[in-house]
């Protein structure tokens, strides 16, 4: 029951074209808490002959991706995350994807990886619940058919030509083993994420104007399934509540705009590191948003605390010769030097810590990544902290002393009481913000706004998302899933002795099959007083049980053949049934007294003939 | 439609494009926006 079958996270052979290497992706081990799930893709492929996933050049197997030519191992990688998102969905209706590599625009500032989303939001359906909006391929899942036949559940397309659009500076890594290097661009982390939006990782409402999807003249709108667990910790108030004004400014309440589902907020602890970057100032700047972000290189302020007085870098950008800044936390802002370069030079003057100001102006502020090789270079042992411009415009005002240190208490990524939060941020960054988790989140996660060289293929916070909004496992699947005893699949049985029953749970006492080891089981019937019953335990009725079953005279239980009232058959004794009618007064005293003393003797010749 | 209820079409949708954009100092940050040109580059049964 816990391996995986056949179907468990099945991929189907693209359409259109003759694929020969199926079936190739490694099986991934469960990951801690997420019981497997099963889910089955259809990989349709819309491209041309000598095209994207057709492209004939000859490639080197690379990382786990056995493909040949440059189409296979493309192929290979929408069978591999196929593959592991199928692992952690469940749905007896096939997902189709219509898939290919297209030629995607590109300039010298921004390059266009590709995108994955639904063709569709149901609602209304009987089967979904009433006035919400569905992703086509969970709507399926939930009613158990293919709402819109002929029509695939998610589009992907994603850019076959990468590398010419940059130049020859960067290309997609079709490796499954996460090992990208620094000028390459890890296809399988990029389609996981797109997937995780065609799956349902994406609101409907608009971000700019709150506006519900649906909505027209005559109606306000539908809450979707992934709005719907919006929650604003600040006004204490979901998003199906909202009106539009209020969902629009929740958009922008950062840090405040957290996830409210039972799944994510048990994984969370399971998946995020504790200790929350936190910075206080004295004296004090009532204006101080306090956003912060982490950088993929030092030490985390969970290392320890650092306190010192906020110093602006000169030069600014921290790109040159630097001054002593000994016990001093020094601030930058813009530059085009790495940022742990800049880090690096201060430490170099006697600095406690860095604090760089987000170049885009927003809240709040980015990841601070660099590349492995950037690291090896410039090896820092200070932190090294984002904040927002508007933050670090506050600090620059001069002699303040920052408290720079890690809320123990607190996972990186979530709010007081443990609760995820997603991408609020001021601006709105329309087709980022509010659908993806907050950039804070540590370790990195795939379903973030923005990634760079840190490389997740750890799905357990977005599968546990998939389950607050409608993935729920279900009994049938062949796996054990949270809350199952067992699972068989299609033997599941409530009649066969001893079988995983169609609710999944294990064969038991009173499930009304006789398992092995019991001797009935009358189901609900099973009594321990009503005479001949089944017991409670599964055990047939017998003498000596207590219960004056049917051709019993008596049951005394364990007092059989101690007692003058039943004997060890359930039959009462002569001399007490009044059979004789001698038994009134001392000459029935005396007769009984006769009898147990016979009794004895009986059982005093016994023993003697067994030690002898 | 077949089952009753009612379907929103969001296949023209441009929201959650993945990017690839160039910072200040020369690197690349992936990030999620609206790209309308995605459209184009999108194949149709």
């Amino acid at each position: 029951m816990s391996n995986c079958g056949f179907r468990c996270g099945r991929a189907v052979a693209p359409v259109g074209v003759a694929w020969p290497a199926l079936a190739a992706w490694v099986a991934l081990a469960a990951w801690s808490g997420l019981a497997q799930a099963s889910a089955t893709f259809t990989i349709k492929n819309l491209d041309g002959a000598g095209q994207g996933f057709n492209d004939p050049t000859p490639a080197a197997p690379v990382g786990g991706n056995s493909g040949t030519t440059l189409g296979q191992q493309r192929m290979n990688v929408f069978l591999e995350v196929t593959g592991i998102w199928g692992k952690l969905i469940d749905s007896n209706v096939p997902i189709v994807i219509d898939a290919n590599f297209g030629s995607l625009s590109c300039s010298a500032s921004s390059i266009t990886l590709g995108q994955a989303l639904s063709t569709g939001f149901e609602f209304n359906v009987p089967g979904l619940p009433p006035d919400m909006l569905f992703p086509e391929a969970l709507a399926d899942r939930i009613a158990g058919v293919d709402l819109a036949p002929g029509m695939s559940d998610i589009q992907a397309t994603f850019n076959g030509d990468l590398a010419a659009c940059s130049g020859g500076e960067e290309d997609w890594y079709y490796g499954f083993d996460g090992q990208a290097s620094g000028a390459q661009i890890d296809l399988v982390s990029v389609v996981l994420h797109e997937l995780g939006h065609g799956l349902g990782f994406f609101s409907g409402v608009d971000d700019t104007t709150g506006e519900l999807a649906g909505a027209s003249a005559s109606s306000r709108g539908f809450i979707d399934s992934f709005s719907a667990h919006l929650f604003d910790n600040g006004t204490g108030q979901l998003w199906s509540d909202m009106s539009n004004a209020e969902r629009a400014a929740s958009a922008m309440n950062v840090r405040h705009l957290v996830w409210q589902g039972d799944n994510v907020a048990a994984m969370a602890p399971q998946v995020l590191a504790l200790g929350a970057p936190r910075i206080a100032v004295s004296p004090a700047l009532a204006a101080l948003e306090g956003a912060l972000a982490e950088a993929n290189f030092g030490p985390y302020l969970s290392a320890g605390p650092v306190h010192g007085r906020v110093v602006v870098g000169n030069p600014v950008d921290g790109c040159g010769q630097l001054p002593s800044y000994a016990g001093e936390v020094v601030l930058f802002q813009g530059g085009d030097c790495p940022s742990v370069q800049k880090t690096s030079l201060a430490e170099s003057v006697g600095a406690l810590a860095v604090l760089i100001a987000d170049p885009d102006g927003v809240s709040p502020p980015s990841s601070i990544e660099v590349p492995l090789g950037q690291k090896t270079m410039f090896p820092v042992s200070i932190p090294t902290i984002g904040v927002t411009l508007d933050d670090a415009d506050l600090l620059a005002g001069g002699g303040e002393t920052a408290t720079l240190d890690a809320d123990g208490t607190r996972l990186v990524g979530t709010d007081a009481q443990g609760r995820m939060y997603l991408y609020a941020s001021d601006p709105i960054i329309e087709g980022s913000s509010v659908s993806h988790w907050d950039p804070l989140a540590r370790p990195n996660l795939t379903e973030e706004p923005n990634a760079s060289y840190e490389v997740s293929h750890d799905m357990r916070m977005e599968a546990a998302l998939m389950r607050d909004i409608g993935w729920t496992p279900f009994c049938g699947n062949g796996q054990i899933d949270q809350a199952e005893q067992c699972d068989s699949g299609t033997a599941n049985s409530d009649t066969t002795p001893g079988a995983c029953r169609t609710d999944c749970t294990l064969a038991h006492c009173g499930d009304g099959v006789v398992d092995p080891g019991e001797g009935c089981d009358d189901g609900a019937a099973n009594s321990d007083t009503v005479p001949g019953a089944c017991h409670t335990t599964c055990v047939a009725p017998v003498c000596g049980d207590g219960i004056v079953d049917p051709g019993e005279a008596c049951d005394d239980g364990a007092a059989n053949g101690t007692t003058p009232s039943c004997d060890l058959h359930c039959n009462i004794p002569p001399a007490s049934s009044g059979g004789c009618g001698c038994g009134v007064g001392e000459g029935a005293g005396s007769g009984e007294m006769g009898v147990w003393l016979l009794v004895g003797l009986g059982l005093l010749l016994s023993k003697r003939r067994r030690t002898s | 439609m077949p089952n009753g209820g009612f379907r929103i079409d969001l296949r023209a949708s441009t929201d959650h494009v993945r990017t690839l954009d160039r910072q200040p100092d020369g690197s690349y940050k992936q990030a999620c926006r609206n790209v309308p040109e995605i459209l184009s580059a999108r194949q149709t049964p």
